[in-house]
């Protein structure tokens, strides 16, 4: 039972990180994006949306990290020896944006000294869902060596591809694609109509991307995907996720922000449990066809019961707490319309 | 430069890059409350501003802890794969628990930044206190964790693996409130005498802003109760350490030889290879006193522990003498503070103070290092004390001297840019205004309450 429990809030922080976390992420990666001149308005808009609220959104990638290493020790092990490199390199990206986003948000005197952090923001937006993308794919493709050879087998060979690769863009596009559709609700009247263009515009992305990743998943001969094919699960999430795409597209212009947002979200959650399905129960897939599952690797019971009493115990405390935080600052207040909520 | 030297050096950079933005993050946020407090009690404008520029201050710098936290998180099964892969399992719980401590500090500080005007004044003050008691419990939690390393217990080891988990013994480990304690007093003490510092100096600079008095006092007297305790509880923890973890001790004294009525060894260079100590002073049976309360207790050396299971003598004495050189100097200018705040305010503008408190700010934050130089090199060459050897734990990827130079670059680039930032913050340390009306219009009622 507390393993069950275990993995649950496992996928719960997951979607939790994608969907917040990647928003704030999605803000940097639009910065980029977005026409040179239209960057320092976009960056308002965005400081505003996040500011508040992008620390507890990143909490949930320390919930999912301990979980893994409290829970699934043999999981850890894998993701931090093969998958190192992309480890760090998140973790650079982790720390550079982070930092970079409090000194541009906090440095007085308008413009100087600005730039590099800007640079890292930004830069850090991307490199983080690319090597979170990357990561995952590397899981579950089956290059993990059970006996490498050398340096390259051992810790590059498992993540680099064109599957990988594939996915790394679509977690980007879709990290995105998350904050283009949040940000439409967070812009004043006059600019909704361009920001929700834009936001159609990432929609339209995410095809061509989605079908990268299944046809690189396809060539590569990832080990899942035949079988998922088949599954009803499958179908069943991709017409979830096409549905409330398509009424999200519709929704874009009205005033029902609630309503879009939680159709971004049920496609976050789409996503997320299609991968999830098509996986489940194999945590990582090695090269040859073995594979270390989620329930073998499990720590034993005595660790998973306080694990899970822990979580539940926590997440009474946290989820009402993030609920109030939520309220208090993503309800649109007529007050603060025009300019960015400074910690006034 | 080998793999297992840069892995320590690397996890040696992220610890001493974060304790400090931990240390300041845990207490930042009462000294924050009690201005907060003041200005709705009194109504003080200047409280208000001192409120204001404090929470800037936890702001910045709990942002780049929670960053440099989140780091090394990852960092532990980075560079020891093979240390979490066994311990993960067993010493959970505190982690796990720090994790919600932490995910409650960053909602409350939300709250508490964004929540001027948008929520009841009284709730919105308790909110404050919230991030300084969450962030205390993440503080302590992680000692825990690191307090387990030292007194490994819950489980039963057959040589590989563990086994008769027992996830809450192994959160409640001997070693975990002293460590606890001792570092929570620490924190208070750095960053008391380091904002005291700081406004010691700004007062002299702008003599008429009176911002920095009010500043200076709530700082001063927390730093100075915390400096005058520390040494009680730096008495315990080192009784502690001479039951649990003997050589530790032997190496902090650099005490070779076991004897009854051992000498404590003030300064001296010790030299492993001749087991002897040069130019160091000796008080007769003072560390038989201090380990045991009783002048002829025996004191193990290190010649009863294999050669192999040393800890480095030299760094843990050296780092031993630091701790406790600052420690003395902090509680005295502890004792001095108190006496200026009771009976003798002219002190507090007497250059003599001001310069000594000046001269304070780094040093509190040095001896957190070194203490931790203490405990973590103390504990060598075990990474979980008497079960595995931290050469064992190290990760099989090789090129870490690179992990180390890119770290070391990112956070010397970051300490950098803090420090950078602080200056433009302090220069502009006046420019903070008195609460607008509307502030006033909104925190009127919890006055009168």
């Amino acid at each position: 039972m507390g393993e069950l429990i275990v993995i649950a809030f496992l996928v719960l922080a997951l979607i939790a990180y994608v969907i917040t976390g990647g928003a704030d992420f999605g803000v940097g990666i639009l910065e980029l994006a977005e026409r040179p001149e239209r960057r320092d308005e976009l960056r308002a808009v965005g400081e505003r949306a996040i500011a508040p609220v992008w620390e507890a959104n990143h909490i949930w990638i320390i919930v999912a990290l301990v979980i893994v290493f409290v829970g699934f020790p043999q999981v850890h092990v894998q993701m931090t020896t093969v998958l190192h490199i992309p480890l760090l390199l998140m973790l650079v990206g982790i720390i550079l944006r982070g930092t970079a986003f409090t000194f541009r948000y906090y440095d007085i005197g308008e413009g100087e000294g600005r730039g590099p952090w800007t640079t890292f923001f930004r830069g850090g937006s991307v490199m983080v869902p690319m090597m979170f993308g990357h990561m995952v794919a590397a899981m579950s493709r089956g290059r993990f060596s059970a006996e490498p050879t050398s340096v390259y087998d051992a810790y590059i060979h498992p993540w680099v591809g064109w599957f990988p690769f594939a996915t790394g863009l679509f977690v980007t596009a879709l990290f995105a694609w998350i904050a283009a559709v949040f940000l439409v609700g967070e812009e004043r009247a006059e600019r909704k109509a361009p920001a929700a263009a834009r936001a159609r515009r990432w929609t339209v992305l995410l095809v061509p991307l989605s079908g990268a990743v299944t046809l690189t998943a396809w060539l590569e001969g990832v080990p899942w995907l035949v079988d998922a094919l088949r599954s009803p699960l499958l179908y069943g999430v991709a017409i979830l996720a096409l549905g409330s795409t398509l009424v999200l597209w519709r929704l874009l212009d009205s005033e029902r922000l609630w309503t879009v947002r939680a159709l971004a979200g049920a496609v976050v959650v789409s996503v997320l449990a299609g991968y999830w399905g098509a996986v489940y129960p194999t945590a990582v897939q090695l090269e040859g066809g073995a594979s270390i599952g989620w329930h073998e690797a499990a720590a034993p019971s005595a660790t998973m019961n306080a694990l899970a009493v822990t979580l539940i115990a926590a997440s009474l405390l946290i989820l009402p707490g993030l609920a109030w935080l939520y309220r208090l600052f993503k309800t649109p207040n007529p007050e603060d319309r025009g300019g960015p909520v400074q910690p006034s | 430069m080998d793999d297992f030297t840069a892995a320590r050096l690397t996890m040696a950079t992220s610890l001493g890059f974060h304790i400090i933005l931990a240390a300041i993050g845990m207490v930042m946020p009462f000294l924050m409350a009690a201005a907060h407090r003041r200005w709705l009690k009194t109504g003080d404008p200047d409280a208000y501003r001192l409120t204001r520029m404090w929470m800037r201050g936890v702001a910045i710098f709990f942002a780049t802890g929670a960053v440099s936290g989140t780091a090394l998180s990852f960092e532990l099964g980075i560079l020891w794969p093979t240390f979490m892969e066994h311990a993960g399992p067993i010493f959970g719980m505190p982690f796990s628990l720090e994790g919600a401590a932490f995910f409650v500090e960053a909602i409350a500080l939300g709250i508490y930044m964004y929540g001027w005007k948008r929520i009841s004044p009284r709730v919105h003050w308790w909110v404050g206190v919230v991030v300084g008691i969450a962030g205390l419990s993440s503080g302590i939690l992680v000692i825990s964790a690191n307090g387990w390393m030292n007194s490994p217990t819950g489980f039963t080891w057959d040589g590989t693996a563990a086994h008769d988990i027992d996830p809450v013994a192994a959160l409640l480990n001997p070693a975990w409130a002293t460590q606890s304690t001792h570092m929570v007093l620490a924190s208070f003490e750095a960053v008391g005498f380091a904002v005291a510092g700081v406004h010691a100096y700004l007062m002299h600079r702008h003599p008429m802003d009176r911002i920095h008095g009010h500043g200076l006092r709530i700082a001063l007297a927390m730093g100075a109760i915390a400096a005058l305790l520390q040494p009680l509880n730096g008495h315990w923890a080192a009784q502690d350490v001479a039951e649990r973890q003997p050589a530790k001790l032997a190496a902090m004294e650099a005490h070779f030889h076991t004897e009854a009525n051992a000498p404590l060894l003030i300064g001296g260079i010790p030299d492993e290879e001749t087991q002897s100590v040069s130019w160091g002073i000796e008080v007769p049976s003072a560390l038989s006193v201090l380990a045991f309360n009783d002048p002829d207790a025996e004191v193990q050396g290190l010649e009863e522990f294999p050669r192999d299971e040393w800890p480095p003598v030299l760094i843990v004495h050296f780092a031993f003498q630091i701790m406790v050189g600052i420690g003395s100097w902090l509680a005295l200018l502890g004792l001095l503070g108190l006496i200026a705040l009771r009976w003798k305010p002219h002190w507090i503008k007497a250059a003599w103070f001001r310069r000594s408190l000046v001269l304070s700010i780094p040093l509190g934050f040095v001896a957190i290092e070194a203490g931790w130089v203490v405990t973590e090199v103390g504990r060598q060459p075990w990474i979980i004390y008497g079960i595995m050897r931290t050469q064992d734990a190290l990760t099989p990827v090789p090129g870490q001297v690179w992990h180390l130079v890119a770290f070391t670059a990112l956070y010397a680039f970051i300490g950098l840019s803090t420090l950078w930032m602080w200056r433009k913050q302090l220069q502009n340390a006046s420019a903070v205004g008195p609460p607008s009306e509307a502030i006033e219009a909104w925190a009127r009622p919890g006055r009168d309450g």
